[in-house]
Parts: C-alpha cells; sequence; structure tokens
C-alpha cells in the first residue's frame, strides 16, 4: 500500500505509556471482583510420583473455605497445544514438583492458604528421571506412559561426511544451555465471574484470548460462545503466557460455585509451575575451507522439555531451522530430540528454541575464524545469506535478507574497528577486555502452519474509527504501533484511532500473539480492512456528493474529490452511513503466506526471516571470574521501523535479557527441586547492569510488510550470548561452551587454562 | 506465607520502646526498615510475633564527627544516609564504600545499618568494614547502655550478645587519620542488588617514613559463621616490603581464618580463592595508591 506516512515510523509515546507510569494502567492481577472467592493451587512435593489418595474433606469443612477441587471435577482431564498430555489436575501420577493437584477456593487468602496444608495426598514415590541423556535410555523411568522421547527427528541435506573429508578445518564442541525463567514483573494472573448476560468470564494474562478459551471449554466440556476470555494489559510475556496458566482453574472455581474468583500465583508459583526456556545440549561439528567458505554442519540437540510438551515440538523445529545460522551451507545433517524428564516444564521463551542453537553456532564460527587466522566478521559475510538465495533446507528465501547488511554495519563501528584500542583502556592487570560478533536468525509467523487472522475496523458517530484486534498487549507496544499503521492506512489522525484488543466477545481472532508477528499480521489485516473501510465510505462520499466514487481520495479525516473541490468529514460520511443503515463496520483478513514443511518437521521452513548482528564488548575479572558488558551494538534487520521508540525498548529490553541469558540467569535444579525460586537467588540483570546499548536498524522494507515492517520481538536476544561469549573468548583466550556463563564457571575455566593467579 | 493478625505496636521514643521490649519480653520483634525481617517473617525463617516498629524513632537516625575523632552512627541510619554522608565519606571511606553496594537504590534508602548489624548475616556489607575500623556497638535497656565490640558482639552463626530486651541505638567509629587508609571490596554475582559471595575490608595505618604498613587489619565475610578478621594475614602484610609475591602469600594466609560452605551463590572452594584473591587485589590497591 503506497501512501504518504504520516503517523509510520514518528517516535509518538505509547498511549499506555503514562497510565502505566503512574500506575492506573490495570492488569488481570489487579481486578478484585466484588464478592470474590480466593483460589489457591496444591501443587506436588515430589518430582514423581504415583497418586493414590486425595483426601480434600477436612479441607472442604475448614472455615472459610467454599469448595476444593480435584480431577474428578474436571471432565477432559487433558490439554496441550500440539499434545493433550498435561493434567488440569493431576490424576494418576504427578510428574514434576509444581504439579496442581487440587485447588482451594475460600473467603479469605488465609483460609485457602490453610486449607492447602489440610488436603491429604498419597504419594507413592516413584525413581525420577531429570537428566535428558540419562531419560533417553529405554530402561530409565517413563514420565508418560509413551516413553521419554517426546519427538525425534534427523534432517540431512548433502553429505556432511564427504564434505568433511575434503574441509580444510573442522570445529567439533558440545554446548550446553541452561533453563531460563521468564521472570515477568507480573506473575500469571486471573479474575473470573459470571457477566450479566450468564456468560462466564476470565480475565487473565496471556497470548491468546481465542485459544485460552478454547483450552477452558474443551477441558471444562463447555461450549465455546458460553465463554470469554479477556486479555487486559500484561505485566509481561515473553512467550510465558502462550500457555495455560490461571485459566481453567478459575473457570473450574466460578462454573461451579457460581461466584466470581481470583488467581494470582505468587512468584514462587511462577518460577516453579511457569513454563521456562529449554535446557539443552548440543553437539555441533562444523567445517570450513581454507578460504572460510563454509562445507558442512552436522547438529545434534537435545531438548529438556521437563514433564510436559507444551510448546516443545515446535520450539524444536525452530532449533533446526536455525541451527545453521543465517548462512548458506550445502551438507548439513541435524539430529533432534524433544525428551520429557521430570524437570520443570519448558515452553515458549522469546527465541523459542533458537538462542540455545545461535550459542552454539555462532561459537562455532568464532573458532573457525581463529583457526583460520581471518576476521570473524569477513567470515561470516563471506557465507552470509542473501536475498534470493537458497538457503539450507533447499528453500528459497523470498523475502527480505537484511544480514550482510547488519554485518556490513558492524564491520564498519567503531567498537569492532578499534576493537584493540578498547580492550587495552584497562587499568588493573587482573582486568581483560574483549570484543565480540555474533549474527542471529529466527523465522517470524507460524513458518509451515496454517495462520490467519482478522481485523475489525468501524467508524464510529464521531467520524473515528474503532480497531479490534485479539492481539494481546504484553509489553510490547503492538497497540501503539497498530495505532499509527492504521491512522496511516485510513488516512486520519493516531488519536482517532480507537483500540479494541483481546476479548473473544468484542474482537475477532487475530490469531496468537507470538513468533514475532502480531504486527506483521494484524498489520496485514488491518490494510485489508482499511481498504474495505475506504471503499464503503468512498461510495458513501460519491452518494453524498453527486460525484463519482473514483474521484475521491482521503486525507486527515476529509474525502476529498480530485478537484479539491468537493471535502467530506468521515464525521458526515458517518452520519449518513447511519441515517441510511449502512452498516459502519468491515472485517480484514490476512492469511499469512506460507510453504510445505519439509519431512520431519511440523512447520519449516518459513518463507520470512528476521535477522540481526551484535557486538559485544566485554570486561572479565580474571581474579574473579566475573564478566561485565561494558557495551552491547545491536543491528537488527527491521524492514521498517514502526515506532523508533518501541522499536528501541524492544531491542534493548532483549538485549538485557540476553545479558542475563548469558552470564547469571540460572534455574538450578537438583533432585527435581528448584532452588532458585525467587529474585534473590534467581538472578536477573539489575540496571547496573544493563550496559549501553546501541540500536541500529537496517531498514531495507518487506514489501509484504505493513509499511514494509517486519516482526522485531524475539531478534534481539538471540545474538548476545553468543556475542558475549565470543567477547570473554577473545578477552582472556578460553571458549565458554556453556550458559549461563557465571562468574564461578569462567573462573574455573580460566583456571583451568592459566593455572593460578588468573591469567596475568 | 501470609502475614496476618500481627499486631504492630509503633512507640513514639527510645524510652518508651525499650519499656515495652522489657514488659513483652521475647513476645514481640524489633522491626527497623523491614528489608530482612519482613521476608523472614513472611518464609516461616523467624516465628509470626507482634512487631515493634522503631523505624520513626529519629532520635537513632545521625551520624555525628564527636571533637575526640569519635563517629557515632545512631542505628536507624539508612545506607544511603552512611554513603552520602560527607563525615563517613572522609573519615570511615570503607564503610561509605560498602554502603553504596547494599542492594540497590530502594533498599538503600530504607536499609538501617542496626538492622545489618543485629540480623548478622555473614554476608551482611557494614560488618567487615566494622570490623576492620574496631567499631563498638553501644546496646539500650530500660536497665541502661551497655558498650561491646564489634568482634565480641558476634557468638556464631547468628548468635549474638545482645538479650531479647535490648536494642542496639548506636555503633561507633574512631576517624580514619590521613595515614590511614582501607578498601572495601564485595564479589558478587552481579553489580546491582547482589548478595556478596566473599565480601571484605581491609585497614592499614602507613608508617610515612618506610612506606611500610605499621598496623593493619582484614576482615572478610560470607566465609565463617560470623565474619571473620584474618590476623595470619594481617602479620604478613604489618612492617614488610611488599611486592607481588609477598602480596599473594599474605593473602593466600586468609584460609586460614575461613570455613566457608556452599550454598546456591557459590561453592566452598569458589569462596576460599574469591577470598584470596580478593584480599590479594584489596593490597594491590593500596600498595600502588601512594606507598
Ligand atoms: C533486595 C534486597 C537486597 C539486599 N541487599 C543487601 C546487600 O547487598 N548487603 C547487605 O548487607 N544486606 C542486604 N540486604 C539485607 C538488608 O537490607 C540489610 O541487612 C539491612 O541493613 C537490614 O536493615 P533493616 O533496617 O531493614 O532491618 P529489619 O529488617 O527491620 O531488621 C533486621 C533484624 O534486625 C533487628 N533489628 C533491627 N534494628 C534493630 C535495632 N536497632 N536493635 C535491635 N534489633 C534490631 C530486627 O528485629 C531483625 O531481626 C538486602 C535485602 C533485600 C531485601
Amino acid at each position: 500500500m503506497a501512501q504518504a506516512q504520516r503517523w509510520v515510523g514518528k517516535p509518538i509515546p505509547r498511549r499506555d505509556a503514562l497510565e502505566k507510569a503512574i500506575g492506573q494502567a490495570k492488569y488481570a492481577s489487579d481486578l478484585f471482583p466484588e464478592g470474590l472467592l480466593w483460589g489457591k493451587v496444591l501443587r506436588s512435593k515430589y518430582p514423581h510420583a504415583k497418586i493414590r489418595r486425595i483426601d480434600v474433606s477436612s479441607a472442604k469443612s475448614h472455615p472459610g473455605v467454599v469448595a476444593v477441587f480435584t480431577h474428578e471435577d474436571v471432565p477432559n482431564n487433558r490439554y496441550g497445544l500440539f499434545n493433550k498430555d498435561r493434567p488440569v489436575l493431576c490424576d494418576d501420577k504427578v510428574r514434576y514438583i509444581g504439579d496442581p493437584i487440587a485447588v482451594v477456593a475460600a473467603e479469605t487468602p488465609e483460609a485457602a492458604e490453610e486449607a492447602l496444608g489440610m488436603i491429604e495426598v498419597e504419594y507413592e514415590p516413584l525413581p525420577a528421571v531429570l537428566d535428558p541423556l540419562e531419560a533417553m535410555k529405554p530402561e530409565s523411568p517413563k514420565v508418560h506412559e509413551r516413553g521419554n522421547i517426546a519427538r525425534q527427528t534427523r534432517i540431512s541435506f548433502g553429505d556432511v561426511e564427504q564434505a568433511f573429508r575434503e574441509a580444510d578445518v573442522i570445529v567439533e564442541n558440545t554446548y550446553t544451555v541452561g533453563t531460563q525463567i521468564h521472570a515477568y514483573l507480573e506473575t500469571e494472573a486471573g479474575i473470573s465471574y459470571f457477566d450479566e448476560n450468564g456468560r462466564l468470564t476470565i480475565v487473565a494474562g496471556g497470548q491468546s484470548p481465542y485459544r485460552d478459551r478454547h483450552e477452558i471449554c474443551s477441558t471444562l466440556n463447555i461450549p465455546e460462545d458460553s465463554v470469554r476470555v479477556v486479555i487486559p494489559h500484561v505485566g509481561g510475556a515473553f512467550g510465558g503466557k502462550d500457555d495455560i496458566s490461571v485459566q481453567i482453574h478459575l473457570a473450574l472455581i466460578t462454573l461451579k460455585t457460581r461466584r466470581p474468583a481470583r488467581l494470582v500465583w505468587t512468584r514462587e508459583e511462577s518460577t516453579i509451575a511457569g513454563t521456562k526456556r529449554h535446557a539443552g545440549i548440543i553437539r555441533m561439528k562444523t567445517a570450513a575451507r581454507r578460504d572460510g567458505v563454509l562445507l558442512a554442519n552436522k547438529t545434534e540437540i537435545i531438548y529438556d522439555t521437563g514433564a510436559y510438551e507444551g510448546l516443545g515440538p515446535a520450539v524444536l523445529d525452530v532449533a533446526i531451522e536455525n541451527c545453521n545460522g543465517p548462512y548458506k551451507i550445502p551438507n548439513i545433517d541435524i539430529s533432534a530430540t524433544l525428551v520429557y524428564t521430570n524437570n520443570y516444564v519448558a515452553s515458549a521463551f522469546r527465541g523459542f528454541g533458537a538462542p540455545q542453537v545461535l550459542f552454539a553456532i555462532e561459537s562455532q564460527l568464532d573458532a573457525i575464524a581463529e583457526r583460520l587466522n581471518m576476521d570473524p566478521i569477513e567470515l561470516r559475510l563471506r557465507n552470509a545469506l542473501r536475498r534470493g538465495d537458497v538457503g539450507v533446507f533447499n528453500n528459497k528465501l523470498i523475502g527480505s535478507v537484511g544480514i550482510a547488511k547488519a554485518l556490513e554495519i558492524a564491520a564498519n563501528h567503531e567498537l569492532w574497528r578499534e576493537r584493540g584500542r578498547y580492550k587495552s583502556e584497562t587499568a588493573r592487570p587482573w582486568i581483560k577486555r574483549g570484543v565480540g560478533v555474533a549474527s542471529a536468525i529466527k523465522g517470524y509467523t507460524l513458518g509451515a502452519l496454517p495462520d490467519k487472522g482478522q481485523v475489525g475496523v468501524e467508524l464510529t458517530r464521531e467520524g473515528k474509527f474503532r480497531v479490534r484486534v485479539s492481539s494481546t498487549e504484553i509489553g510490547q507496544g503492538v497497540l501503539a504501533a497498530l495505532a499509527q499503521v492504521a491512522a496511516d492506512m485510513l488516512r486520519c489522525g493516531v488519536d482517532d484511532i480507537q483500540l479494541v484488543f483481546a476479548d473473544t466477545l468484542e474482537t475477532p481472532d487475530t490469531s496468537v500473539t507470538s513468533a514475532s508477528r502480531q504486527l506483521f499480521l494484524a498489520g496485514n489485516a488491518l490494510a485489508d480492512a482499511a481498504r474495505k473501510m475506504l471503499d464503503k465510505m468512498r461510495h458513501v462520499a460519491a452518494g453524498l456528493s453527486g460525484e463519482p466514487p473514483e474521484v475521491f481520495d482521503f486525507l486527515d479525516g476529509y474525502a476529498i474529490s480530485r478537484d479539491g473541490k468537493t471535502r467530506i468529514s468521515y464525521a458526515e460520511i458517518a452520519r449518513y452511513m447511519e441515517n441510511n443503515n449502512i452498516p459502519p463496520h468491515v472485517v480484514g483478513e490476512y492469511e499469512v503466506p506460507r510453504v510445505e514443511p519439509i519431512p520431519g518437521t511440523l512447520e519449516i521452513p518459513h518463507l520470512f526471516y528476521m535477522f540481526a548482528a551484535a557486538l559485544a564488548l566485554v570486561e572479565v575479572n580474571t581474579l574473579t571470574g566475573f564478566a561485565q558488558v561494558r557495551k552491547l551494538v545491536v543491528i537488527p534487520d527491521a524492514g521498517k521501523v514502526i515506532n523508533p521508540q518501541t522499536f528501541q525498548g524492544q531491542i534493548e529490553g532483549a538485549a538485557v535479557q540476553g545479558i542475563g541469558y548469558a552470564l547469571m540467569e540460572e534455574a538450578k535444579i537438583e533432585n527435581g527441586i528448584l532452588k532458585t525460586q525467587n529474585f534473590a537467588t534467581y538472578l536477573i540483570p539489575s540496571i547496573k547492569d544493563a550496559p549501553e546499548i546501541e540500536v541500529i536498524p537496517v531498514e531495507d522494507g518487506e514489501e509484504t510488510g505493513p509499511f514494509g515492517a517486519k516482526g522485531i520481538g524475539e531478534i534481539g536476544i538471540i545474538p548476545i550470548a553468543p556475542a558475549v561469549a565470543n567477547a570473554i573468548k577473545d578477552a582472556v583466550g578460553v571458549r565458554p561452551t556453556s550458559i549461563p556463563i557465571t562468574p564461578e564457571k569462567l573462573y574455573w575455566l580460566i583456571r583451568s587454562k592459566h593455572g593460578e593467579k588468573g591469567s596475568h | 506465607m501470609l502475614l496476618y493478625d500481627i499486631d504492630v505496636i509503633t512507640p513514639s521514643s527510645l524510652d518508651e520502646a525499650l519499656e515495652i521490649l522489657s514488659s513483652r519480653k521475647g513476645r514481640v520483634k524489633v522491626v527497623a526498615g523491614g528489608t530482612d525481617l519482613i521476608i523472614q517473617m513472611k518464609d516461616g525463617i523467624i516465628p509470626r510475633m507482634d512487631l515493634l516498629n522503631i523505624y520513626g524513632l529519629d532520635e537513632l537516625r545521625y551520624i555525628k564527627l564527636d571533637d575526640n575523632d569519635v563517629i557515632r552512627i545512631g542505628a536507624l541510619t539508612s545506607f544511603s544516609e552512611i554513603a552520602g554522608s560527607e563525615i563517613i565519606r572522609r573519615y570511615a571511606k570503607i564503610l561509605a564504600e560498602a554502603a553504596s553496594t547494599v542492594g540497590s537504590i530502594q533498599i538503600m534508602n530504607k536499609a538501617s545499618i542496626g538492622g545489618n548489624i543485629v540480623n548478622a548475616s555473614p554476608a551482611a556489607d557494614s560488618l567487615p568494614p566494622l570490623y576492620a575500623l574496631d567499631a563498638i556497638v553501644k546496646v539500650a535497656s530500660s536497665r541502661g547502655f551497655r558498650e561491646v565490640p564489634i568482634e565480641s558482639f558476634y557468638r556464631g552463626y547468628k548468635k549474638l550478645d545482645l538479650a531479647e530486651d535490648e536494642l542496639v541505638c548506636e555503633v561507633r567509629l574512631r576517624a580514619m587519620s590521613d595515614d590511614e587508609d582501607g578498601v572495601f571490596l564485595k564479589h558478587g554475582l552481579r553489580l546491582g542488588d547482589a548478595i556478596a559471595v566473599v565480601n571484605a575490608a581491609i585497614w592499614v595505618k602507613r608508617d610515612n617514613r618506610s612506606g611500610l604498613f605499621s598496623d593493619a587489619r582484614v576482615a572478610l565475610g560470607a566465609v565463617a559463621p560470623t565474619v571473620v578478621r584474618a590476623r595470619r594475614c594481617e602479620q604478613l602484610i604489618i612492617n614488610r616490603r611488599l611486592d607481588d609475591d609477598s602480596m599473594w602469600s599474605a593473602a593466600r594466609a586468609v584460609l586460614e581464618s575461613i570455613s566457608p560452605i556452599d550454598d546456591v551463590r557459590g561453592s566452598a572452594e569458589y569462596r576460599r580463592e574469591m577470598s584470596v584473591n580478593l584480599v590479594y587485589m584489596g593490597l594491590w590497591e593500596l600498595t600502588h595508591r601512594s606507598g
């Protein structure tokens, strides 16, 4: 849609910014419906056990307790997005510490909590399987009847073994990546009630009201039109609210007691029962020719999905798709396994399986550059994908491919050109500095899975527009960006756009808010809706003026005839429509283009990819192992930046989350027990750990995106861990192959290489 | 655990507070900034009981330097106040440095030095400087006042020389003179809001003619049930010419004074190495300043 952009590309303050800053925005956890019952969940104490007996009788008779529910109250007690393997409330077994067993509803939070202690559960502890490699052995205890291999596949193109024989350099390493917790400010939270029309209503943090409704209705066996799901402002999601958390339990309480309810997870519940990023083991063998051309990459991926699959099968696909980086490699061989264990449930987390494998391949590239004595950026550029290339899966890259440009910007950046000077600027003999680079790639959209979304647009009596999307505002700023896109498409002021969002009663299904593609999807559906709306309005303008519809164009809230003589305001058009019973609303739709999945996969390849390059300046204290990121330069391939402020915020936030992933975020699990249950021990970066971050977008435009935009939500985290690891290697001469690179790990690594007294 | 059904008693003077403490001995818990206490009570680490809220007692909030070069810090003084105090920055700078690393700005605004002392975490950041500066803790009760040297105030892990009816009201230090110097070192797992894996404070007195340290105190935290003085290390730096090798030998001598454990923040072995390395870094700083 080629037209002037008045709002797109401008740093317009987000409409939710002020109300959030002054505490007026309402999140689900701020809501206290009148007469509510307090919900609390009893969770498993064992990582793996049979449930022999559950006795809720004394809890039920505890003063203040209104009801206690168990699996017997759930008609279809299994749910899951790919595989219905997860109980709403455990029946036969518990499979991790934190698995829900019973839900209490009481008049006060105190009574609810006391009642939890009165529920008797008789367990028969079973041997737990906590190591994914152990779990893969056939003789291991089975987490599920079907065995511990949740998914296994092998994809190969070309002949890696032949390529290894011909290669000049081969680098082989095993990488391990830890479990990352989303650690959002707002924990999983919601309320439930019957609305005035008797509709069961759930207001809860989430990423897709329609999908949450489906999970509620299929487990509780109630018709979908009897349930309304609303997702208000969400205090962070990062993929962690893609899966069900409080929704079904809330629905159960209100459905059975006919009373409103509130269920808000404590921080500890959130870290225990919330989903996580997959921990994993990645073995990689990569070959190159003397001139730096990559010849082959052989990868083995093992991801620990914990007790249930969640979105694990798709996460594994994304790992498979991106484990070769943004490079042309003629011979690849990938074996990938998703393993059940009695650990915590892993599912979606910003990057969705890509950060793990990019840490591996980008470390490999660095090691190859070192062996070939070649500049690491030059090596990457020599192999970088370009538009029109055929990717590793024989897939033609028809979308925009900005990685080469991003790498060129990195190569010309002062931090890279003058890295020698940056590295020499240290004041203590035990402080060493290094500069590292990494690239990133990830598909946006749901790849080869069908993906369609709708957007509603309505002309109000005042001549403004109400835009209806089920997109969720999880802090990423999609509403502000959509308002800007809508204002430009509907040729009006951005303040004339009112957004109604994430409500199964009020908004059409704009599909899930995930995979970095809500702006892309909703923006395209909005373009369709805008076209339809303006067409309608053009005919009304014609009717009002007697001139033919084709002469009208739209600008600043007016339909204007080509000669400029006739100007009809949107408000006039709206009034005319009302008086003549012309429905003032339209629905736009967009179906994301896709290709057939390659055999052995579910949803890859994508047609559309995001890219980024990053530079990191890291300072290592060799006497403590503490690594501090001093500066980051992140260069995302953005297509077109819709709102520079929001864009910067997304990339900076992702970068800091990436620093956490690289250096400190470590869910410590011992014997199935999470040792890091709150922020005293699960360390995420503090503001003092956030370095100077420079964000430089590549804006080459993606024709299929709204105004040329592509996804940016996830790409910012992906290059950070490898760039930091490569900088650490540059600083101290040892390559970290395990993240997070905590001070203690790095200290021993440095010691093992340099002996006592650090490296000086 | 939720905290409910708790009475909070807010006295309007120190005397009234001491009165209540003695009459409800053992049945009331003092709360100052609450940054330790509330969390511990919620987590069930300490028993739930009524609270004596002394946070409003401004008479315990001061930093004074008297004519005898003695610095007096009221127990309720916050770490923000301590970190920003001209007196502390000039005459007890290692305490100012430590204060500025306590948690975050929010914690520094709320957390009191008295709370830090009485909470008695082996990792408490104010304690190594207080040990290195030979501080005196002043204790009050309705029976009167007592003064206890900091080292004998601690008798074991969270065991204090403090009766149930007593409050800590002040901590007292001797102001550092121009020939004295010191460093505070903290190794945490991130830069902000980090509890020390190991922390340390070194105080030295320089002999102006020889340039050697004529006296020294080295204290380490998070490596034993209480903060410890590393006396063997001190001996190895007093009146000795310090080159790189002798600094390493002195630093390694701290191992004789510590008994670290494994926990979620680090292994005992790592803590041993960090103790040595931190002290080495501190000695390096002191010998490279002006000596
Ligand atoms: C996020 C966070 C980060 C933190 N970071 C650090 C850190 O980096 N370094 C560090 O050392 N600490 C840290 N702490 C711990 C805490 O902030 C300090 O120990 C603080 O000094 C405690 O002071 P308070 O006034 O809050 O004490 P409170 O919590 O009110 O009391 C602590 C204990 O002392 C008792 N008490 C308090 N005042 C007196 C008194 N005058 N007389 C007798 N008994 C008294 C109370 O009964 C209680 O047992 C952190 C805490 C949090 C929550």
